[in-house]
């Protein structure tokens, strides 16, 4: 049960379950839409082919930012909660393409506000090659009674 | 491989880079920009929906309710969304977004394509439906001109900052983008065949060609064979020759695979074989229904005729079995 998970069972070296997502055109345009991203390179292929000379649409940052997090939360439950994301765009992401997601906890350590912070990398690979590489930091619940929302401003130190 | 955006070259002509630098790094693009709606389940629901997350805090508001938050919290990764632009992208310049002078600026000079390559977010509160957002954008660096995989152009550094409707900053983000001019399409394999310059000397050789019959030089004072055709026998010296119907049968006594640069005309990586053929005589042309691994020196061929257009037969070579 994703309520049960807290720090108890998170060490450095920690692997998260591998996620796989098909892209098609649809998920490239349903996520640009979501993020309200209409910039052309996002949904339209002639544009992309002819003007950007991309081989297709591709996947836009939000729509990378949003799957990393639901790759994230779904390891964690909802009491997860993200502090941090940095990530770098090697090459593009395109429509027939599966895109897979590993991560590692590289190191759990607590604040002195009392956060329980996970700091992983994660990798989104396409056919073995990595597309973009991430560097994320979420609070976890350092066992059943502790939650990380319920830090407020002052406490909250991502 | 396919559009990598590494780094491969610094050029040298920085002026565009200096002019950019000078007029907008360490400035504010615009007025603070103020989202058009306030943060939304709706919106938050369809982000949700794009994404496949099923974190109930997001968009279960009975399980929201019963939740630390007391009620429906926004995704963290929609910081950035709550002040773009609507769909029909005009107004303001949205928080992320360069302006319209920067971008005129890039745009005037070639550089009209437009992708990401680094992110940096950070959340310093977490959203609930009411808030309402005003984003800023800074921008923090302008890179000299440099040349990727895609074209050459310039990295964009921007810097935004969100703040609430209490004026308190929700959350900040790093972003990298990269302009570019799109790189010159290589020459490909669609381009036709280059054509070979006929003479009176080899003219018979190309009909021959057409005709799928392999023709080379006889002298008819000694009989001897030659090739590539010639006005004059190098045993006898006469000047008279016929053509001489060859078996098309031979052996690769040398080869090379061309990998690069591309040609027009020709799928990369192809071999360049010098084929003997059985009646002595040697003949440069391209092997075919063979893999530049599978090639060795004395590898049975045969003359191969084809057609690679309305116009154009040539004359190459595939393996055949021994014997």
């Amino acid at each position: 049960m994703t309520e049960a998970f807290t720090a108890a069972e998170v060490l450095a070296g920690t692997k998260l379950p591998t996620m796989e997502v098909p892209i098609s055109a649809r998920t490239v345009i349903m996520g640009a839409s979501a993020s309200r991203d209409w910039q052309t390179q996002h949904h339209d292929h002639a544009w992309a082919v002819e003007r950007a000379g991309t081989r297709d649409i591709f996947l836009n940052t939000p729509t990378q930012a949003g799957w990393i997090e639901r790759y994230l939360t779904d390891w964690t439950g909802p009491r997860g909660r993200l502090g941090r994301l940095r990530f770098r765009m090697r090459s593009s992401v395109y429509p027939g393409q599966t895109l897979t997601f590993q991560g590692v906890v590289a190191e759990v350590t607590i604040d002195d506000a009392g956060t329980t912070w996970a700091d992983l990398d994660i990798d989104l690979t396409v056919d073995g090659e990595t597309v973009t590489e991430c560097a994320a930091r979420i609070a976890i619940p350092k066992d059943d009674d502790d939650n990380p929302w319920a830090k407020d401003a002052g406490s909250w130190k991502p | 491989m396919g559009e990598g955006r590494g780094e491969l070259e610094t050029l040298t002509q920085q002026t565009l880079a200096d002019r950019l630098r000078d007029e907008f790094v360490g400035k504010p693009i615009g007025e603070p920009y103020e989202a058009r709606d306030p943060v939304s389940l709706p919106m938050i629901r369809s982000w949700c929906d794009a994404m496949g997350d099923r974190n109930p805090v997001y968009s279960d508001e009975e399980r929201a309710r019963e939740s630390i938050h007391g009620g429906i919290v926004a995704p963290p990764t929609m910081l950035q969304r709550w002040t773009m632009k609507g769909l029909s992208n005009e107004g303001p310049p949205q928080a992320g977004g360069l302006g319209s002078r920067l971008v005129e600026a890039l745009e005037g000079a070639g550089f009209t394509s437009v992708v990401a390559t680094n992110c940096e977010q950070e959340y310093t509160r977490y959203l609930r439906p009411g808030d309402h957002l005003t984003g800023t954008t800074i921008i923090k660096a302008v890179s000299d001109e440099k040349k990727t995989a895609l074209g050459s152009g310039h990295f964009i550094e921007s810097q935004i900052t969100w703040t609430d409707q209490t004026g308190e900053t929700v959350g900040t983000q790093m972003f990298r983008i990269y302009y570019y001019k799109q790189a010159e399409k290589q020459p490909s394999s669609t381009a036709p065949r280059p054509r070979p310059a006929i003479s009176d000397d080899t003219r018979f050789f190309w009909e021959g060609a057409s005709g799928k019959e392999l023709l080379v030089q006889r002298c008819t004072s000694c009989a001897t064979l030659r090739h590539p055709p010639r006005p004059m026998c190098a045993n006898c010296r006469s000047l008279e020759w016929e053509p001489a119907p060859m078996s098309g049968r031979g052996s690769v006594y040398s080869f090379v695979v061309h990998h690069h640069p591309p040609v027009p005309g020709f799928d990369l990586p192809f071999v360049v074989a010098l084929v003997e053929l059985e009646e002595g005589v040697r003949m440069v042309s391209n092997l075919t229904g063979v893999t530049p691994e599978e090639v060795s020196i004395g590898m049975p061929v045969e003359a191969e005729f084809v057609p690679v257009d309305d116009e154009l037969t040539l004359p190459l070579f595939a393996p055949r079995s021994a014997g």
